[in-house]
């Protein structure tokens, strides 16, 4: 059918009962078929539709001339009247007495309190809850003395800011490290957030033990020489730098694997590197008005981690900040990445990772709710064959790249509230198969990041298959470790970024909790109060 | 580019085109609920995305192709799918508002005319107008309250429209000798 077979009167009839909402399915039909077939019936339904929108906009318009009423007059109260404004004078001066009192009460018990506090070094911490449920138990802390012992250099390099940078950058001559406090960490007990307390104490334990014990203590062994190698390449200024390398996003991925020390980082001698490196990515701004996108969601991953850790409001403007730039570099169709046709995977996941944890802060939780549910959205419809949802099982072979791609994408709809979906299953039964040959795939530049993407999706899945990818990816990992704790890049040489990924790669276990206990744990911190303001 | 200037220009353009960009949605989404949010969702989208609009095209025709995309999205996450309309269809109707843009910029003359035809219509047409469009009563809402029919209702809205529409039309063309 066409519009030669409809009057134009016909037409105007069909698009009258459109925008009224009357018409059945057959004539919505009808209708559609006329718009596809004559563009003027297209034209005179975007006339109707601009006319119906000149009506709404005109009817809404406030009248030009309002009759406002007229106010009685007010009589001057005579002399006379005292007794009778005496009688009712009362209310208003009980009015003004209890306003009075609640002022006093405002001053003495709010606001004189407040001002009295220390205003720098502000932190939010964890009080313990009079009558804690089991999930908002706290960990019982060890000692710092009890803290795992880094080596003797590192340590000492830590008691000592100014150390002599090992690697100078290319470019600008970086400025001292200022001096920082020697206070290493709040001095009034404190847990951490839950989303981190798998990483401190007894949880820490508790994981461990879910391991083969020889395992466990070959990564626990490589994660404090890894990071000890990492904390002696920080530059003075608390940033991390490598040729080639976005220097945000270096220092944002060497922090989030620094941090994976739990303990050593918060209180302990890493304290004073950790809050180096959060003032420098707090301070950061980007010179050219135009941020690298990588370089940014991965600034939103340290600083919220980072809070996670130690809450301090000047890192938590930042967060404030950072988080909303990634809310506006979403791609209009959803997901982030610079690609015309679809959203990039890797990027995507570092986005939503993120997203997730600033929201668990109070972040932008509901525009971040919505925006990764639209990166998820995008993702599903993703013509990208990185995402591998679409394409699998096809084809056999994948690239260390496409294979970080399909775990972004799994790794993206879990934290999306997706981790029980069909497709998410066969991502991840995908990834298992793929990842034939680890320390094949791990020589590749891509496969580190591919590795930990993998990890934290199987990490989040939980199950037996996930512990089989950590036990069969751990050990390639361990193998590629230097004997001066660092990891190096494809062309052998010791690198950052290689070291924080792996770092990152073998921390996966201890954490995050799988994606399916976020909301209850973030609603046991909301409900409970338990994070506040000291 | 200053942000001052950046947000100057980006009101300017929006302005211009905002009727234009809610017509486009209205023509394809008749929820006036879904319709605000989206229309929320492409000012954010195309303040976001400012930097990348190239100033040698349409700004209008920028705008409705992001809105249109907003639209497909909001429908993809409330599966409504019964309800949304085929994509052809929407490629159509963006066409007839990218060909007909030139004609359509005279919103605020457009207006003027609105205002005085409206002002000449008996009080029952403007009760009609007012629930329909100032309140934004739906046509079964109108028919109980007028205690009428839906057709009826939607039979007397029609032909007031059109009354409107060659008014608007006719003194247009006046003001235009």
């Amino acid at each position: 059918m066409n519009q030669e077979l409809l009057s134009e009167a016909e037409v105007d009839r069909l698009i009258e009962r459109y925008l009224d909402g009357l018409l059945d399915e057959a004539e919505r039909a009808q209708l559609e078929t006329v718009l596809r077939a004559s563009p003027e019936a297209a034209r005179r339904l975007a006339w109707a539709a601009r006319f119906e929108r000149l009506l709404e906009r005109g009817m809404r318009r406030p009248a030009s001339t309002v009759a406002l009423p007229i106010p009685p007059r007010i009589r001057r109260l005579p002399f006379g009247h005292w007794r009778q404004w005496r009688e009712h004078a009362w209310g208003p001066i009980a009015a003004v007495a209890i306003h009075a009192l609640l002022l006093a009460a405002l001053i003495r018990w709010v606001i004189w309190p407040s001002s009295s506090r220390r205003s720098e070094e502000i932190e939010i911490t964890l009080e313990a809850h009079p009558e804690p449920t089991a999930l908002e138990r706290p960990p019982d802390m060890p000692r710092d003395e009890a803290a795992p012992a880094l080596p003797d250099s590192a340590v000492v390099a830590a008691q000592r800011p100014q150390i002599p940078e090992p690697t100078p950058p290319p470019g600008p001559s970086t400025p001292p490290l200022p001096t920082l406090s020697s206070a290493t960490g709040p001095a009034v007990p404190s847990i951490s957030h839950p989303l981190v307390a798998r990483r401190m104490g007894d949880r820490r334990a508790v994981v461990e033990r879910e391991m083969p014990p020889a395992l466990a203590a070959q990564v626990e062994q490589a994660l404090h020489d890894g990071a000890g190698w990492l904390a002696t390449r920080q530059s003075a200024d608390g940033r991390w730098r490598e040729a080639g390398a976005d220097e945000i996003g270096l220092t944002s991925l060497a922090l989030l694997a620094l941090s994976a020390r739990g303990e050593a980082v918060r209180t302990g001698p890493l304290a004073m590197r950790f809050r180096a490196a959060m003032d420098s990515l707090a301070a950061a701004v980007p010179t050219n008005h135009r941020e690298d996108l990588r370089g940014m969601v991965l600034r939103l991953n340290a600083l919220a981690d980072g809070q996670t850790i130690a809450r301090i409001p000047r890192w938590q403007m930042a967060l404030d900040q950072v988080a909303a730039r990634v809310l506006a570099a979403e791609r209009p169709d959803g997901g982030w990445g610079a690609a015309p046709d679809a959203p990039d995977p890797v990027l995507t996941a570092w986005a939503v990772v993120g997203l997730r944890i600033a929201g668990a802060l109070g972040v932008e939780a509901d525009r971040s709710r919505m925006a990764i549910a639209r990166a998820a959205d995008a993702l599903n419809r993703s013509p990208n064959p990185a995402s591998g949802l679409l394409y699998y099982p096809e084809p056999a072979e994948r690239s260390a790249a496409e294979l970080a791609g399909l775990a972004g994408t799994v790794l993206a709809l879990q934290l999306a509230g997706e981790g029980a979906s069909a497709r998410t299953a066969r991502g991840l039964r995908a990834l298992e198969e793929r990842w034939n040959e680890p320390t094949r795939r791990l020589r590749d530049p891509a496969g580190l990041e591919a590795a930990w993407l993998t990890a934290c999706a199987y990490q989040h899945a939980g199950g037996a298959a996930g512990l089989r990818f950590y036990a069969r990816c751990a050990s390639a990992v361990l193998s590629g470790q230097r004997s001066d704790g660092a990891w190096p890049a494809s062309d052998g040489r010791p690198s950052v970024r290689a070291t924080s990924l792996a770092i990152l790669t073998l921390e996966t276990p201890w954490r995050y909790p799988p994606a399916a206990e976020w909301p209850a744990l973030a609603a046991a911190v909301m409900s409970s109060r338990l994070y506040a303001l000291r | 580019m200053d942000p001052a200037d950046r947000h100057e220009r980006f009101l300017a353009h929006f302005l211009r085109h905002q009727d234009d960009i809610a017509a486009v949605v209205g023509s394809m989404v008749r929820d006036p609920h879904l319709r605000e949010d989206i229309l929320q969702e492409v000012a954010m989208v195309l303040w976001r995305k400012f930097d990348e609009y190239d100033p040698s095209r349409s700004f209008g025709a920028w705008a409705r192709g992001i809105a249109v995309r907003k639209v497909l999205q909001a429908w993809s996450r409330q599966q409504r799918l019964p309800a949304a309309m085929a994509p052809d269809t929407m490629e159509a109707i963006l066409s007839a508002f990218d060909n007909t843009e030139a004609e359509a910029q005279n919103w605020a003359e457009r207006e003027a005319a609105l205002e005085h035809c409206i002002a000449g219509l008996p009080d029952k047409s403007k009760q009609l107008l007012e629930l329909r469009y100032r309140k934004g009563w739906s046509l079964q809402a109108i028919a109980d309250h007028v205690r009428s029919t839906l057709d009826a209702v939607n039979k007397a809205l029609s032909r007031l429209r059109q009354a409107l529409r060659e008014c608007v039309e006719r003194r247009l063309a006046e003001a235009g000798r």
